[in-house]
């Protein structure tokens, strides 16, 4: 299975953002409360959540489209929600957090789905529809994010203007209450236009190839 | 052979069907919408009330009362308390009674709380005004230390061998509560071991010296619990978040009761309540600029997604909190996504020369499944993870976001549509009256 470098790049940096925040929660230098600390139930049902959301979306994309649709969507879903946690992590060492925080990390699931999906179906369309001896499962996913570009960054911008009428309306202490939102819009931006669509091009390509 | 029968031909005037059925559905909008911004009295006193829902940044503060603000978005009671002990609290001491009171707080369901200790040693508490029922400061600085002695007054059992703690009707009529005490692993053998010890004496449960009820032993209590009825609703339910939250080191005494502004500034709620209206208007004004007719209907479909939004949370009672605007907001997000999916499709469509109709049952069709499979992954997503965490902080959140999501669903999969047509029968299929920009080639 062979992905686009320039996806692999991306999806290198994701991970050392997810280890680094990793790091910086265990030693508790990260996630911080403003008031008290954290409490573990919320911790405990947040990375329950997380998990369920990748496996939903795994299982989503398998039964709605085929493997490789899945298997995008559930790296997407895990990628989007990890990223979002640890940039949220590394925020909070200058923005404490509140005890929304965990919600909503798990409501980046609703970025991931409104980036991911259309660009996923937008690929798998014209995969049907243009010859594979023209055009590489790759070209094909470059020109599904093309297409869908229009309607992520509109609803970009709206998700954008949401987080910045909450940044705005409250004290310092707003902005880092809503900064889970800016993190997932970013990590599903990222996940949408510069790696699920090529480990769909990949998968797809593997699988194509085996049959 | 029978005659035919002469029948009169009903012709149906579909422009007038279709006038008579959008100005139906306006006018429902618009009582709706209305009924959330007054509210109204069902009996001329008043005793039996539609409470406003919508947030409104006018004097009318009654949406309040349905959507009750948190302690970052309302006001605040802000208790302080004193420890009632000779020498000053170690460290290890305050920390512990820190925790105490926000356990306590999250367990009565105001997470959005705040403790922190003050630099003359005092605990500051600061809690939204609601949550204020008049049994609030009694069960913050009782300490809550809980002890289960024989008849003697030998204690053999305190509370930190309790696990954990409820309460539930003990009779029908709802007069009488029982707690339920479930012991940790020494606290169960330990129980067991006194309880068949005193078969046919009694056991006496203290708080804070106090004796609460001294009920009599049947049989030995071996499973590991208890259940001891004789309480009233409010201290069974005091006594239960006591158990849970752990005994303070010191009992403490209310030092200061004050008003606080919210966590997230004076005049939040208004700026905020301003801010989304603004989002809201700007989304619309788009939307209209874009599609034209077809905007207006778009617009017109966000304003009913978040008016039942908003309903919805108010009788959940979410309370007006960062989660459950974020819930609300996200679904709406997700609702101006399906639009945006559905017209792209339509514009282009009407671009390749189809007519309007033809463009929306297509875009139905066809691209526009991207947003049923968005809403339908999302809310599968929600009920799962309402069954994982119904009761915390993730749960609620994916409770009111699920609700606006299933609205959504419903808004831009059925209602949209049947908007679209009846406005097409109704005007016209006129590419220029739905598309910016984009002529038909008939027209040109």
């Amino acid at each position: 299975m062979k992905i686009r470098s320039s996806a692999l790049v991306t999806l290198a940096v994701s991970v050392m953002v997810i280890l680094i925040g990793i790091v910086l929660a265990v030693t508790g230098m990260g996630l911080k409360h403003y008031s008290q600390s954290f409490r573990p139930a919320d911790i405990t049902q947040m990375l329950w959540a997380m998990l369920a959301v990748v496996i939903l979306l795994f299982v989503f994309g398998f039964v709605r489209y085929d493997m490789p649709g899945g298997l995008a969507l559930g790296v997407a879903g895990l990628h989007d929600q990890l990223l979002t946690l640890a940039l949220t992590t590394l925020a909070s060492i200058a923005f404490v957090q509140s005890y929304s925080m965990p919600a909503l990390v798990v409501g980046s699931a609703v970025f991931t789905c409104c980036f991911s999906v259309p660009v996923l179906r937008e690929a798998r369309l014209i995969g049907k529809s243009v010859s594979l001896r023209e055009h590489t499962r790759e070209e094909v996913a470059g020109m599904a994010v093309k297409k869908t570009m229009p309607v992520v960054i509109l609803v970009g911008a709206v998700a954008l203007l949401i987080f910045i009428a909450f940044a705005v309306s409250g004290n310092s202490l707003m902005i880092g209450f809503m900064l889970p939102v800016l993190a997932g819009i970013v990590a599903s931006f990222l996940s949408a236009t510069r790696i699920t669509p090529y480990l769909w091009a990949a998968a797809a390509s593997r699988s194509r190839s085996k049959r | 052979m029978a005659k035919p029968v002469p029948t009169k031909k009903i012709t149906v005037n579909r422009k007038a069907v279709s006038a008579v059925t959008l100005l139906v559905l306006i006018a429902l909008t618009v009582v709706f919408v209305w009924l959330g911004v007054t509210g109204r009295n069902m009996d001329a006193q008043g005793l039996y009330k539609l409470l406003p829902w919508l947030p409104t940044t006018g004097t009318e503060a009654r949406w309040r009362e349905a959507l009750v603000p948190g302690a970052e978005l309302g006001e605040n009671l802000v208790l302080t308390f004193r420890p009632q002990a000779e020498n000053p609290l170690t460290e290890e001491e305050k920390a512990e009674t820190v925790r105490v009171i926000a356990a306590r707080l999250a367990d009565l369901g105001w997470r959005d709380t705040k403790v922190e200790l003050t630099q003359d040693g005092a605990v500051r508490a600061i809690m939204p005004k609601a949550a204020d029922d008049g049994h609030l400061e009694h069960l913050l600085d009782a300490r809550g230390h809980f002890t289960f002695s024989d008849p003697q007054g030998n204690e053999f059992l305190t509370g930190e061998h309790i696990a954990t703690a409820g309460f539930g009707m003990a009779n029908q009529a709802g007069t009488d509560f029982s707690l339920s005490i479930a012991f940790d692993d020494e606290g169960k053998r330990i129980f067991a071991e006194k309880t068949t010890e005193l078969v046919g004496q009694s056991i006496t449960l203290k708080l804070d010296g106090n004796t609460l009820v001294s009920p009599g032993v049947n049989e030995p209590l071996t499973a590991g619990g208890v259940s001891i009825p004789g309480f009233a609703l409010e201290p069974a339910r005091e006594y239960a978040v006591m158990m849970r939250s752990g005994a303070m080191p010191y009992a403490l005494e209310v030092a200061e009761r004050t008003a606080g502004t919210p966590l997230l500034g004076e005049g939040v709620q208004n700026r905020l309540i301003v801010a989304l209206t603004v989002v809201f208007a700007l989304v619309a004004l788009y939307f209209i600029i874009r599609q034209r007719l077809g905007g207006v209907v778009a617009a017109w479909m966000l304003l009913v997604q978040l008016a039942l939004s908003y309903f919805f949370a108010a009788l959940m009672r979410a309370g007006f909190t960062l989660v459950t605007l974020s819930a609300i907001w996200l679904g709406f997000l997700a609702v101006v996504f399906g639009i945006v999916v559905l017209f792209e499709n339509v514009q282009e469509d009407i671009r390749r020369g189809r007519s309007v109709r033809q463009a929306v049952k297509e875009s139905y069709a066809g691209r526009g499944h991207a947003a049923l499979d968005v809403m339908a992954a999302l809310l599968i997503i929600c009920v799962v993870v309402i069954i994982i965490d119904a009761q915390g902080v993730v749960g609620s959140f994916a409770k009111v976001l699920g609700i606006s999501l299933l609205v959504g669903l419903v808004l831009t999969q059925v209602a949209l549509r049947v908007i679209l047509n009846e406005t097409l029968t109704l005007f016209g299929d006129r590419s220029a009256l739905y598309a910016s920009g984009v002529m038909k080639k008939e027209e040109e």
